[in-house]
């Protein structure tokens, strides 16, 4: 396949083809996002150019350069390029991942005051007296963080929003793992340390959906709520938010009768290794989801496509009204 | 000049402008490495060995595991070197260099390589870290690029043209009737110069009763000389013109001609394949 657009990028030339991929990658990703403050009727052309503007310079020129060298190809340049846009619409949005992250903290810890105390910016345990005095760095914390058992693979981009059934109890738990071996930590470097281990850092880059759920403690296992959900659907649209985009993928293939390794890397175009990593990782998410909703793995499958096919009919209805990124 | 006012500002930002050159590999090298739709970004971490140079996977994106060390280059890039993936790729892979690690930052690339030194990140000790799936995409074409080779596989028939034309006692200008080519291409065929393409091997397989192996001996010094990431562009462009982008059959095919011209009579010393293939790859820019 050629590669002009990657070929030129590669090379430090910065042209109008680069500028009207940018754009096309830009539009497609604001059309179903409000605009920004000056322009409340939508995204302008000067607002798009903005954003790219504001791209750039944050994920900087080498940076861009440097990806256009580890593309194959003009596609996988624009899924990159897309990637990026994104993360700085996110990040505009008012959701870093270390800004989430402790907004997801102050939220998990306001459930249990009596568990977790905060002092002139500094978490710690209510039972802990020993002074702020970690000076190990963040790696040990991470390690430790790593081993907690927890439901949840990824923190939200709507943090605020996610059902506490079992998101705020994982943070908890792993947050209380941290401070009782570090004792008082500031609560950015908490954050941080919550950030890993919630793969909290790459959502955009795996594209993990943001679906609008309830804040508010869901009803009792299988009780219709008000708008005819359960908690069990809940914890089915939760759970999807917490699978990547090659894994939603994943989900409908090996779902399918005959799904296969070897079929699922002849769609994602992925090697064995690759696949198989994807399908452990699907099937730990399902059992998670099994686990919560007292399932079995195949009705947690059933719950978690039946949503996706909601979802995709969505996406589908959306993607109609935008320009499409022909690569 | 364009008057896009978005490509004007960002014309005024720094972009670094890779030489994209093509040297002999050394340590220390940041390349572009890619092979049948596949690529990567890789450092040199030791002088080519045969056909074969040690490579780390590098990547732009500012992630990694125990074993990642963030790189400066002479450009004033940054990378993130895996030196937990690693491979030999074969240099004719390497596409183009993109610049060098800082001798600096090469030091504590082998550092972290040879003894262990922790590097940036912590160690991905479990799946459902997201880093996990960015390792398996780096190995993914770091294996694709070290199993990459245009030399034909082993062959499963045994016997070559020459064995089988001996065995049935038939010359080399018979042979060059009964497919319609030269008598000295039917005596490279025989010398296992070059390869029978797939409509010779049928009517090689009529004529000596037997399949031959469908795989040509190359000089091993052409081969090496070949490789060598100056020739990539102009062996790239004689694929496109006369392989259809048929990277391996490009190279397949230029060998054969280059053995072909090796066997003419010459001047005493050593052959120069580098000075050779030169000379040949001239006619195609």
């Amino acid at each position: 396949m050629a590669s002009g657009l990657r070929d030129r990028v590669a090379g430090g030339v910065i042209d109008e083809a680069f500028v009207e991929a940018a754009r096309g990658v830009a539009r497609k990703l604001t059309g179903s996002r409000p605009g920004p403050s000056s322009s409340p009727r939508g995204w302008s052309a000067d607002d798009i150019d903005d954003l790219i503007h504001d791209a750039v310079v944050k994920v900087g020129p080498d940076r861009i350069v440097l990806a256009a060298n580890a593309a194959s190809n003009d596609v996988e340049f624009r899924e990159w390029l897309s990637t990026t846009v994104r993360s700085v619409l996110d990040s505009r949005a008012g959701r870093t991942p270390t800004g989430r992250v402790i907004r997801a903290m102050d939220d998990a810890s306001r459930e249990e005051p009596g568990r977790f105390v905060l002092t002139r910016g500094y978490w710690a345990l209510t039972n802990d007296d020993r002074s702020a005095s970690w000076r190990e760095g963040r790696a040990p914390l991470v390690r430790l963080a790593w081993t907690i058992p927890t439901t949840t693979v990824q923190i939200s981009a709507g943090a605020a929003k996610t059902p506490p059934m079992a998101y705020r109890r994982d943070i908890r738990a792993v947050a209380a793992a941290v401070l009782e071996l570090a004792g008082p930590l500031r609560k950015v470097d908490l954050a941080e340390v919550l950030a890993e281990r919630f793969n909290a850092l790459l959502a955009a880059r795996f594209d993990y959906l943001d679906l609008d759920t309830d804040e508010d403690a869901p009803p009792g296992p299988g009780t219709p709520d008000i708008a005819g959900s359960t908690a069990d659907d809940d914890a089915a649209r939760w759970m999807l938010g917490q699978l990547t985009a090659d894994e939603r993928r994943a989900l409908g293939v090996l779902a399918a009768p005959g799904g296969s390794i070897r079929q699922l890397m002849a769609h994602l175009g992925c090697t064995k290794y690759r696949a198989e990593l994807i399908h452990r990782r699907l099937t730990e998410k399902v059992r998670r989801l099994a686990e919560l909703s007292h399932d079995d793995d195949h009705a947690a499958t059933a719950r978690l496509l039946e949503i996706l096919g909601h979802h995709d009919d969505l996406r589908r209805s959306l993607d109609q009204d935008e320009p499409r990124d022909v690569a | 000049m364009s008057h896009d006012p978005l490509l004007h500002r960002l014309a005024q930002l720094n972009w670094p402008t890779p030489p994209a050159d093509h040297p002999d590999p050394a340590p220390g090298q940041l390349w572009r490495s890619t092979w049948n739709g596949v690529a990567s970004i890789v450092v040199t971490l030791a002088p080519p060995t045969g056909r074969n140079v040690a490579v780390a996977v590098a990547s732009a994106d500012q992630t990694g595991d125990e074993g990642t060390v963030v790189a400066d280059t002479l450009l004033g890039m940054t990378v993130a070197v895996w030196t937990t993936i690693t491979a030999d790729i074969k240099f004719f892979t390497l596409e183009h260099r993109i610049t060098d690690l800082t001798a600096a930052s090469l030091d504590t690339v082998l550092d972290v390589r040879l003894n262990g030194t922790p590097g940036a990140w912590v160690p991905i000790v479990d799946e459902l870290d997201d880093r996990a799936l960015i390792r398996a995409d780096l190995v993914d074409r770091i294996e694709a690029l070290a199993n990459a080779d245009w030399l034909p596989e082993t062959p499963t028939a045994v016997a070559t043209v020459g064995d089988l034309a001996a065995q049935a006692s038939i010359t080399p200008s018979i042979l060059a009737r009964e497919l319609g080519i030269t008598p000295g291409d039917a005596r490279r065929l025989t010398q296992g110069h070059r390869a029978p393409s797939p409509t010779e091997i049928s009517a090689l397989t009529e004529l000596l009763g037997a399949v031959p192996a469908s795989t040509a001996t190359f000089d091993e010094a052409l081969v090496a000389s070949m490789d060598a990431p100056e020739f990539r562009p102009a062996l790239q462009l004689v694929a496109d013109r006369h392989h259809a982008g048929d990277d391996v059959a490009a190279r397949r095919s230029f060998a054969g001609t280059m053995m072909a011209m090796a066997a003419r009579p010459r001047e005493q010393g050593p052959r120069n394949w580098r000075a050779m293939i030169r000379d040949a790859l001239l006619h195609e820019d």
